[in-house]
């Protein structure tokens, strides 16, 4: 992993503020950032670990651990709040016995929160990875996970 | 020809299904040409199907994937269908409306060129074309137009900013701001 990680910090090392391209690139093949990545990435852009480090922890997308299978992102803004979706966070948490940022035992799913999908017109809005989904009470995410 | 068919790609849209219908609707055995759309922001009917006609498009929505066959069952629908919405452009909450930015979204496709020369695509820079470097200054500073092209202050206030003073706005295509000049034009045209 480390080797492939080298030749993707390389490879993009030049273009415009290149890190964020990496850290993309990185979390798009690998899924998450390791953190024996950073110094890695530091060393092709000439930055500190902190501050490879500074912009991983800033960007709440960017993951420093392997996730599920499958990642579900429930909206915790005001519009999917408004439309319940304090109850379907609460719902995916029981059905799921995992909080937010942690994966069910067997690495099926992983619980993300995120605040605001643009979505507002048809909350509660749920994302998975990288398919949204409008409109989603208990039993609608219920069919998802399961299909 | 064969007719076209819009179904909206937009996120909520898709969030909606508007794949999945779009899907269906590539399966049948009609001679249709779909179109992927953005939305007009009518969310409540997404999917929001429209269908060419010579009166102009008439709406279904919302369409679930499961009922778009169904819709197809006897050909293309028309306007006497019984969940037809009539024309799109009829509908009462978008009539009395006036879209400037957001006139072409949900009627064209937003990558074909084609879709944006037909409709009304194109005529600032057209407009610009027509006039010499010290006109289309002018036109930009009369437009009152603010911006981070003019740094957030009104042209007529603070004179003319150093890229236009330079007077070669006209002939630098490889920078960015001729274009946000022409864009200007197409505002105030």
């Amino acid at each position: 992993m480390i080797e492939r990680i080298r030749e993707i910090a390389r490879s993009l090392s030049a273009e415009p503020g290149a890190l964020l391209p990496i850290l993309h690139a990185v979390q798009d093949e690998f899924g998450y950032v390791a953190s024996s990545a950073v110094p890695h990435i530091a060393g092709a852009l000439n930055l500190s670990r902190a501050e490879v480090h500074g912009v991983i922890s800033f960007y709440h997308l960017i993951r420093t651990s392997p996730p599920g299978k499958k990642t579900v992102y429930i909206c915790r803004a005001e519009s999917c709040q408004a439309m319940g979706s304090a109850a379907l966070e609460q719902h995916a948490q029981d059905t799921l016995g995992i909080g937010y940022h942690q994966t069910t035992d067997d690495g099926e799913v992983s619980l993300e929160p995120v605040y605001c999908l643009g979505n507002c017109s048809c909350s509660p809005s749920v994302m998975i990875d990288d398919q949204l989904y409008s409109r989603v009470d208990a039993a609608r995410l219920d069919e998802l996970l399961e299909s | 020809m064969s007719r076209r068919i819009f179904v909206p790609a937009d996120s909520t849209a898709r969030s909606l299904g508007a794949d999945a219908v779009a899907e269906v609707l590539s399966t049948l055995d009609i001679d249709i040409e779909i179109v992927r759309t953005g939305s007009r922001g009518l969310y409540w009917l997404e999917p929001l199907l429209e269908i060419e006609t010579d009166e102009g498009r008439i709406g279904f929505g919302p369409v679930a994937a499961d009922q778009a066959a169904a819709l197809f069952a006897t050909g293309i629908p028309d306007a006497d269908h019984k969940d037809c919405l009539g024309l799109v452009e009829e509908l009462d909450y978008l009539k009395p409306q006036q879209r400037l930015t957001t006139a072409r979204v949900g009627i064209t496709d937003p990558l074909s060129l084609g879709d944006y020369a037909a409709h009304g695509g194109w005529q600032g820079l057209e407009k610009a074309r027509q006039l010499d470097s010290a006109g289309i200054v002018d036109i930009v500073t009369h437009s009152g137009l603010r911006g981070g092209v003019v740094r957030l202050s009104p042209l007529a206030s603070s004179g003319k900013p150093y890229w236009m003073q330079a007077a070669g706005i006209a002939r630098n295509t490889s920078s960015a701001m001729p274009m946000r000049v022409t864009q200007a034009l197409s505002w105030i045209a």
